[in-house]
């Protein structure tokens, strides 16, 4: 479900990634990797958020709509949840409100931005995010700030076949282990020593670790 | 105990100056002719016709005004600039020239074209901090923080599309020190155009009073402009907090 051809990219002279090719047939992949290991960039790189320095400047051809969740929230602080969603998708807010997933972020979607928490806050990005319905999701660190019982009702509709990402593939980096133990789901391991030309599989980082 | 700490230290702040003032007069005996005395100077409150208030008041709306449209326009301005980059182009470089022209050596033009009238001043300070804040304004957009930037192109949409709903937020956010400055160089503009043709206005009487060597009101005229800038400023703090309701 996701084919990455050739990926190159530098910070200045120092090299990150060197001809990096990965392929998985699952559309659920998770990157994992001690912190300043390159997640971040990698998935910045796969949404075209930075430009691969190989000839082969797009690294994930076949994705029309690429979408990044990045760490830091994105929602702009004046407005509320609800005018953050409807500002950035061309739907009505009657089709936001019949969304199966609405009922999570009800409560409190019709506040200001800055009057949420951090994990509110999240909750409206991921929703927004899902709604868009993009062909490539990447996600970093997608759970923070929020509780275990958000955490698996998000990662449930994520991995469901029948919601409207069921046509997605999804890259995700997290530190939640225990949330993806055991899920159909593929996991790749990005070591930090640099510069990268492969990812490693959990018995390969295991052993180098 | 804090909170009396900082009050203390506030109030000998705002004393300092004065302090050293009487202490320069009666103590170190400087002469009347170099350092007016402070019974002097506040005297000079009764003495003016029209009266201090009077010139306060010219200038102060003067100022308000002026400093208003030169904000407004100067915002407007950058936001059209970011929205197109056809605009960008042909008008970034007239803006950046002018923009390096200092606004007090404008002052005769300003004359030349509108007389002594208000239009003209008011217009002077437009040109004088308007071409800043316009400058300043496509800068702040045209370096998005890089979250919005990866917001605008996961959501396939293009930021200068929408600087008015997204982008003009964002401006304000970062534009009041800009904007304060530009009060700063304001006030120097209303001056020197009530030194050239006003009638009242501290500008006009400290003119006045410069050629009369009537150095006690030049000293009052100067202490009234520096608390009405003080007054102003706090005014432009108090109502960026309110615009910026979600800081």
């Amino acid at each position: 479900m996701i084919a990455i051809q050739e990926l190159s990219f530098s910070y200045g002279k120092n090299p990150i990634f060197e001809g990096l090719d990965f392929s998985s047939a699952t559309r659920f992949v998770v990157i994992k990797g001690p912190s300043g290991s390159g997640k971040t960039t990698l998935l910045k790189l796969l949404t075209g958020n930075l430009g691969s320095t190989s000839a082969n400047r797009n690294p994930t051809p076949g994705f029309k709509k690429k979408t990044l969740i990045l760490q830091e929230d994105a929602l702009f602080p004046w407005m509320t949840g609800m005018e953050n969603i409807l500002q950035m998708l061309p739907i009505s807010e009657a089709s936001v409100k019949a969304h199966s997933l609405f009922a999570y972020v009800a409560p409190y979607v019709d506040r200001y931005a800055y009057e949420m928490s951090y994990g509110q806050r999240r909750m409206v990005e991921l929703f927004r995010a899902i709604l868009y319905a993009p062909d490539l999701l990447c996600l970093d660190e997608p759970f923070n700030f929020l509780d275990p019982r958000n955490r698996k009702y998000f990662l449930d509709y994520l991995l469901s076949e029948d919601g409207s990402l069921s046509h997605a593939t999804i890259v995700m980096s997290t530190h939640y282990t225990e949330d993806t133990t055991g899920l159909a789901l593929e996991t790749a391991y990005v070591t930090g020593e640099f510069p990268m030309k492969r990812l490693l599989t959990e018995s390969e980082f295991k052993a180098y670790a | 105990m804090r909170n009396l700490s900082i009050t203390a230290s506030t109030i000998i702040g705002m004393l300092l100056l004065p302090a050293i003032w009487l202490f320069l007069h009666y103590y170190v005996g400087i002469s009347e002719r170099f350092l007016p005395s402070p019974v002097r100077v506040f005297g000079a409150l009764y003495d003016l016709k029209p009266s201090i208030f009077m010139h306060v008041l010219y200038t102060t709306v003067r100022l308000v005004i002026g400093s208003s449209l030169g904000v407004t326009l100067g915002i407007l301005l950058g936001l059209l600039l970011y929205r197109s980059q056809t605009l960008y182009r042909l008008l970034a470089p007239s803006v950046q020239s002018l923009r390096a022209t200092p606004p007090v050596a404008a002052v005769p033009f300003f004359l030349l074209w509108f007389g002594f009238s208000e239009i003209g001043r008011y217009v002077l300070i437009v040109f004088g901090i308007g071409l800043g804040i316009s400058i300043a304004t496509y800068q702040i957009l045209d370096t998005l923080p890089e979250k919005y930037k990866v917001l605008f192109k996961s959501f396939a949409l293009d930021s200068h599309k929408h600087v008015f709903t997204l982008g003009l937020p964002l401006v304000l956010e970062k534009i009041l020190p800009t904007i304060r400055f530009g009060l700063a160089t304001a006030v120097g503009l209303v001056i020197v155009s009530e030194f050239l043709g006003s009638q009242v206005g501290l500008g006009h009487l400290i003119q006045t009073a410069r050629q009369t060597f009537a150095l006690h009101t030049v000293v009052l005229a100067t202490i009234l402009l520096g608390a009405t800038m003080v007054l102003l400023d706090h005014l432009v703090a108090y109502l960026w907090r309110k615009c910026t309701y979600w800081q």
